[in-house]
């Protein structure tokens, strides 16, 4: 038992690069470690692409087992293994959304001209990091890839278009359109949240 | 400024831990691993099993090539020395032996030969059993061998023949085709017995004379359904359902006897299993509400005081929600063959032949589950559409043949068949006919 206990910590006393090193002579102990630690991070970004059904858990599984497969690949010097992986995360869900062929659908004007007319300054820090993982699941399927991978991956509105096989304009109108909804939702989140402060007071 | 806020929400996103169940997710992967190994594993052993039969059919091939011909030619040289200078080649006697085995005169005929040339052909002893010398009276059908044959006799030359029975084919086959092949005039001419002439060795192996011809397929396909609506009323039906028609993933075993008629047709009975996989994704568009509760509604001012006054309320926005359901199910089918064959190309090695015929199919219960984002463990609402059908179909297929051994083919059968019946239930709005495409790979063996 205290050998047993000797070598967890042992393990967890590890460094990255020994972790690394482990994983890439596929020792089982060290992608358990690399994924205890990663797996939080990486499982935000399967949260924002998971579908009805491709789950998120879905999603995480079949990145690390990718990451898993590919980790000679990684090169230290193009950047950090976080970034990495969440490429890879990110990428195992776009492969999905492919094989899907994800309706770009618009939803109708006049709701989005409502928010628009009752926009206000958004303090959105407010609001906890669920609340608004919460938010952006709520939006179309659409919207939410698009959102995503210009706001939170940085990508360009060519190499999402290239990615999606859609057109750069699509790109531009259904990132124009998550916004506005999503600043309208989260309008009216503020909205109860003081309406229910005011109560309370 | 409003830029802002998506930049902060995608910094904040982007450094955000979630909570995960770390252990059953870990245990997840490592199920998953274990799966792709074993999948990696039964792959290699296929493919090693697969290597295993083509190098050893192709060693029994050589060894029996390099094992006959030598033993065939000492063999002549030994009668030549013990009989006459003229010899007929190893399928001529065949014949002669044949048709002198047919009276049971020329039998008398053979022990006493036997007895006289024994000393002198070296015969082991426990071959001695199955192997007959006659005298034949040469009165067998016109061919050069067996006309050089009866000149020899006519002056005054013995000619020594000789029958080996395959004594395994015999007792498998010997009670029953034979009884067909008398009843077949066609067959008369080249009869049934197995017959391996002056090869001791292959006593005991069958003979590839025999009309008959095993076949073992195994392959992969691809199915898929034609869907066709029963009336105009229910093409709406079916574009709703938006169902997405995608190639199934199947998996065939094909098993039969090939019936030679003349050389190069042959009658195909086989029975058929095949298992496809299917994943039916649907697409709905549903109506939906959003309701917004203590949603600041109007300001107002009062004037006299100047106070502002908010007015908080309920509102709903109408809109529609996309809702994805994925559909699992597995069709496994069992079909009867009937087919005929013709050769097309017939050489040394290769051959090439076509197939057609009717299958008839016996469609097993589908079984499945629909995954939906309500209700992911929800009724199997869209298997009530199909059942146990059974009904004929049409096949179709090339044979491509390779010669391994005297008796064995390595074969390669790219293959269709259509199903002519619907697999869904009268009450569906829509008829479901199966189809295939696919490539088998298989061993042909001559009995």
């Amino acid at each position: 038992m205290k050998i047993v206990s000797l070598r967890l910590f042992k393990n967890r006393e590890k460094s990255l690069d020994q972790i690394l090193a482990g994983c890439r002579k596929g020792d089982a102990s060290c992608q358990e470690l690399l994924f205890q630690r990663y797996a939080p991070k990486i499982m935000t970004v399967c949260r924002r692409y998971e579908y009805p059904d491709f789950g998120a858990s879905d999603i995480l599984q079949e990145s690390f087992l990718l990451i898993f497969k590919n980790i000679s690949r990684f090169d230290p010097d193009k950047g950090s293994i976080e970034a990495w992986m969440k490429k890879i995360a990110v990428n195992t869900a776009l492969k999905v959304i492919r094989q899907r062929k994800l309706n770009f659908l618009d939803i109708e004007s006049h709701h989005i001209q409502l928010t628009a007319a009752t926009e206000n300054a958004v303090e959105e820090s407010a609001l906890s990091e669920e609340f608004l993982l919460k938010l952006i699941k709520e939006l179309p399927d659409g919207y939410r890839t698009i959102f995503n991978l210009f706001v939170v991956e940085n990508f360009s509105h060519k190499e999402i278009a290239d990615m999606l096989d859609i057109s750069v304009q699509t790109s531009k109108s259904q990132l124009s359109k998550a916004k506005k909804m999503l600043r309208m939702k989260i309008q009216m989140a503020k909205a109860t949240r003081k309406n229910k402060n005011v109560r309370n007071y | 400024m409003k830029e802002d806020i998506f930049d902060n929400i995608g910094k904040r996103l982007s450094e955000y831990s979630s909570p995960v169940d770390l252990g059953a997710e870990w245990q997840a992967i490592v199920n998953r691993q274990k799966k792709a190994q074993r999948r990696r594993r039964n792959v290699l052993l296929l493919l090693f099993l697969l290597l295993a039969i083509v190098s050893s059919s192709v060693y029994l091939y050589r060894s029996q090539s390099a094992t006959v011909a030598p033993k065939a030619s000492s063999e002549s040289e030994q009668i030549q020395t013990s009989t006459s200078p003229t010899v007929p080649q190893s399928d001529e006697r065949t014949e002669v032996a044949t048709q002198a085995n047919s009276t049971a005169a020329s039998k008398e005929q053979a022990i006493a030969s036997n007895n006289q040339h024994s000393q002198t052909n070296h015969v082991p002893p426990n071959q001695l059993s199955t192997i007959e010398l006659t005298t034949s009276n040469t009165t067998a059908k016109p061919s050069p061998a067996s006309d050089k044959a009866a000149s020899n006799s006519s002056k005054g030359g013995i000619v020594e023949t000789q029958k080996v029975s395959s004594n395994r084919s015999t007792a498998l086959f010997g009670s029953v085709l034979p009884k067909i092949a008398s009843k077949i005039p066609s067959w008369q001419e080249n009869p049934l017995p197995n017959i391996a002439v002056g090869v001791y060795d292959d006593v005991e192996k069958p003979s590839p004379k025999s009309r008959f011809q095993l076949f073992l397929y195994s392959g992969i396909a691809s199915s898929g359904q034609q869907l066709k609506a029963k009336n105009t009323a229910s093409v709406s039906y079916a574009d709703q359902r938006n169902t997405t028609e995608k190639a199934l993933e199947t998996y065939t075993f094909d098993i039969g006897l090939n019936a030679f008629v003349g050389k190069k047709s042959f009658v195909r009975l086989g029975m058929n299993y095949s298992i496809a996989y299917d994943k039916l994704s649907h697409q709905y568009n549903i109506p939906k509400t959003y309701l917004f509760e203590n949603v600041l509604l109007k300001r107002i001012t009062n004037r006299a005081t100047g106070e502002v006054e908010e007015i908080y309320g309920n509102t709903a926005i109408e809109g529609t929600q996309t809702v994805n359901t994925t559909q699992h199910n597995r069709y496994t089918t069992i079909g009867i063959d009937l087919s005929f064959g013709h050769y097309l190309l017939q050489r040394e090695r290769i051959s090439l032949a076509l197939t057609a015929g009717l299958s008839q199919n016996l469609h097993l219960k589908t079984e499945g589950k629909i995954l939906s984002p309500a209700d992911p463990d929800g009724p199997l609402q869209a298997l009530e559409e199909y059942k146990n059908s059974y009904g004929l179909g049409l096949l179709g297929g090339v044979d491509l043949d390779y010669r391994l051994t005297r008796s064995l083919l390595l074969s390669l059968r790219p293959a269709a068949s259509y199903a002519l019946f619907s697999a869904t239930e009268e009450t569906s709005p829509l008829d479901a006919n199966f189809y295939r495409f696919g490539i088998s790979l298989g061993l042909k063996y001559r009995l």
